[in-house]
């Protein structure tokens, strides 16, 4: 099956606007059995993929997730990403900063857990928090943070730096072989609303509330409003954004699968080059062996 | 399944003379697939009651000569679990860094957190494994000459000492440690290392090393059943897995992985539903329950 991912993609030659965004689109597969099997090819896609990354050891890929609460972070991760060799992919949850991690600068966390070389990192949540949560509720900055008090004056500068930082730092990456892919899971209010409450019904997964997503939900257009000038500040071509529509789970898995396939593929993977001269070495060794 | 047989726990000895082949678990490729798979989703949900609860968490350790199946078992086995909770941590040679702390330390940094899955590609018992057929090595290293008993049964015994409290320390916290020895033939491994040899494809993965240690052979048996004996206990016990067959070793891991985690005692968290009840009124209340959203792309297939 082919379907077209560019749409959704936003590498700073289109602006964002969130609005005007779908969250729903006609499903991309028929039925339960078509899902599961494109899921699946996906997923030996990547695996594939990841494998011959490995042996180049050359490239690796950071994958960042960002979204509202219940848009789907945690499912998406793994149903795309079970079915990749595990050797090969990490996931790093971001969670409310520890005190230690608070000591520090705001990117400091994120640096500690990037990827090596040949594999992948899932970054459930990342450094953008801090330029969306942070946002949203500026006192995070002076309470939490303790930024010198002149750096909490004018806080459009202080946003714009931190976009700039995260531009500068995913240029970095970029040039040392680490890609930046970021998902944007788009999901609507209402389908958020139904997803809250099927998490407060259902007693397998209750304990995955929190009181506090309600609390955030009041400020659903601030968040929108975050989202979208974060994209538009930090979509680059090596570092682009993808805003998936979120509200059917399957069709959001599969379109994250393909597209991380279709990244992957992108690099200039090769495959080790067999040492000819070392291999006819090699062959005198079997009746050693053999011998042993 | 039954894997008692393949359990130590202290109450009996292992000795290396154990068969590395088993009766075969399996019709063909595809049945091996299908119990795989049948053993992830054990896996994935009894981890996902113990990731939810938050209080147990588990620690999986892999030794074995080299060509045994470590990396093959690890992504076959492993390949269905929830990518999220689960860490795995190959260690080598041991850097500069490590060097500089005690023998633990580096395994202490990657233990896994409650809810998690930790499994360690080799290990801390490496320690009393490959230095222990290379005492030389450790007598080279940074711990003062003063400290290292001259004779070697202490030392030994020191270190099985070491290892033994630590993860009984671990298991008291929440964290059991399930330890599997892939136990392969001398014989079984040659000819792994000839294919290895003998495919352009494959080559990179052989190391002259392997080779070298292979003329340890004896001394590493010995090294493992002592270790095994040492520190086998009822909390935190080995499995010795037959392994000249990769297909039986697979299912054979999975099996013991999957029971382990459905054997811990974990519940899901309880709803308070008079709680539940004030949160879903609350939710339904705000804007946007009820809205009827408008779909504003066209087809994509």
């Amino acid at each position: 099956m082919k379907f077209d991912t560019d749409q959704y993609r936003y590498d700073g030659s289109k602006k964002l606007t969130i609005s005007k965004t779908p969250t729903k689109v006609d499903d991309i597969y028929d039925d339960k059995k078509e899902y599961q099997d494109v899921l699946a090819k996906q997923a030996a896609e990547i695996d594939d993929w990841q494998d011959r990354m490995y042996a180049h050891n050359h490239f690796g890929l950071l994958i960042v997730f960002q979204a509202l609460d219940a848009a789907g972070k945690d499912g998406t991760i793994q149903k795309v990403f079970t079915g990749t060799n595990p050797v090969g992919v990490k996931v790093s949850s971001f969670k409310r900063p520890t005190e230690q991690e608070l000591s520090h600068d705001w990117l400091w966390r994120s640096w500690r857990a990037l990827p090596e070389r040949g594999t992948i990192r899932i970054f459930n949540r990342s450094y953008y928090e801090e330029v969306l949560v942070t946002k949203v509720h500026p006192e995070i900055l002076t309470d939490n943070q303790r930024l010198p008090e002149a750096a909490t004056k004018d806080l459009d500068k202080l946003f714009k730096q931190r976009y700039e930082a995260i531009r500068d730092m995913e240029k970095f990456l970029h040039i040392n072989g680490f890609p930046t892919i970021k998902f944007f899971l788009h999901v609507s209010k209402k389908e958020q609303a139904d997803r809250l409450i099927a998490r407060i019904e259902d007693p397998e997964k209750n304990w995955k509330f929190e009181v506090g997503d309600i609390k955030e939900r009041d400020f659903w257009n601030d968040y929108h409003q975050a989202y979208e000038d974060a994209i538009n500040e930090t979509a680059t071509p090596h570092a682009p954004w993808y805003v998936i529509p979120a509200d059917d789970k399957e069709t959001m898995r599969l379109l994250v699968g393909r597209i991380v396939a279709d990244e992957i593929k992108k690099l200039p993977i090769k495959d080790p080059k067999p040492d000819i001269t070392r291999f006819d070495e090699l062959q005198k060794m079997i009746p050693l062996i053999r011998a042993q | 399944m039954n894997t008692k047989p393949f359990r130590y726990d202290g109450t009996t000895k292992f000795s290396v003379d154990l068969p590395t082949t088993t009766d075969k678990l399996y019709t063909d490729d595809a049945d091996r697939d299908c119990q795989l798979a049948e053993l992830a989703t054990r896996m994935d949900q009894a981890q996902n009651r113990m990731h939810a609860e938050g209080n147990y968490g588990v620690l999986v350790v892999l030794q074995a000569m080299d060509a045994a199946g470590k990396d093959s078992s690890i992504r076959r086995v492993f390949r269905g679990v929830n990518p999220s909770r689960f860490m795995i941590q190959p260690f080598k040679k041991p850097e500069k860094e490590a060097q500089n702390h005690d023998f633990l330390w580096r395994f202490w940094r990657d233990l896994p957190e409650r809810g998690m899955i930790g499994v360690f590609n080799r290990s801390y018992y490496e320690e009393v494994l490959v230095l222990r057929v290379h005492p030389d090595r450790l007598r080279a290293g940074n711990i003062p000459d003063n400290l290292l008993p001259k004779d070697d049964k202490i030392l030994w015994k020191q270190r099985f000492g070491d290892i033994v409290h630590f993860e009984d320390y671990l298991f008291r916290n929440g964290f059991p440690t399930v330890k599997l020895y892939l136990h392969v033939s001398k014989e079984e491994q040659g000819k792994r290392l000839v294919a290895r040899l003998s495919d352009l494809e494959k080559q990179w993965k052989f190391s002259e090393n392997d080779l070298e240690e292979r003329g340890f052979w004896p001394d590493y048996m010995r090294a493992f059943a002592d270790t095994i004996n040492a520190t086998a206990t009822k909390n935190n016990p080995w499995y010795v897995i037959p392994s000249d067959d990769r297909h039986n070793q697979q299912i054979i891991i999975g099996h013991i992985v999957a029971d382990l985690l459905e054997s811990l005692p974990t519940e899901f968290p309880e709803r308070d539903d008079k709680e539940a009840k004030r949160l879903i009124k609350e939710v339904e209340k705000q804007d946007g329950k009820g809205e009827v959203e408008k779909c504003t792309m066209a087809s994509q297939v």
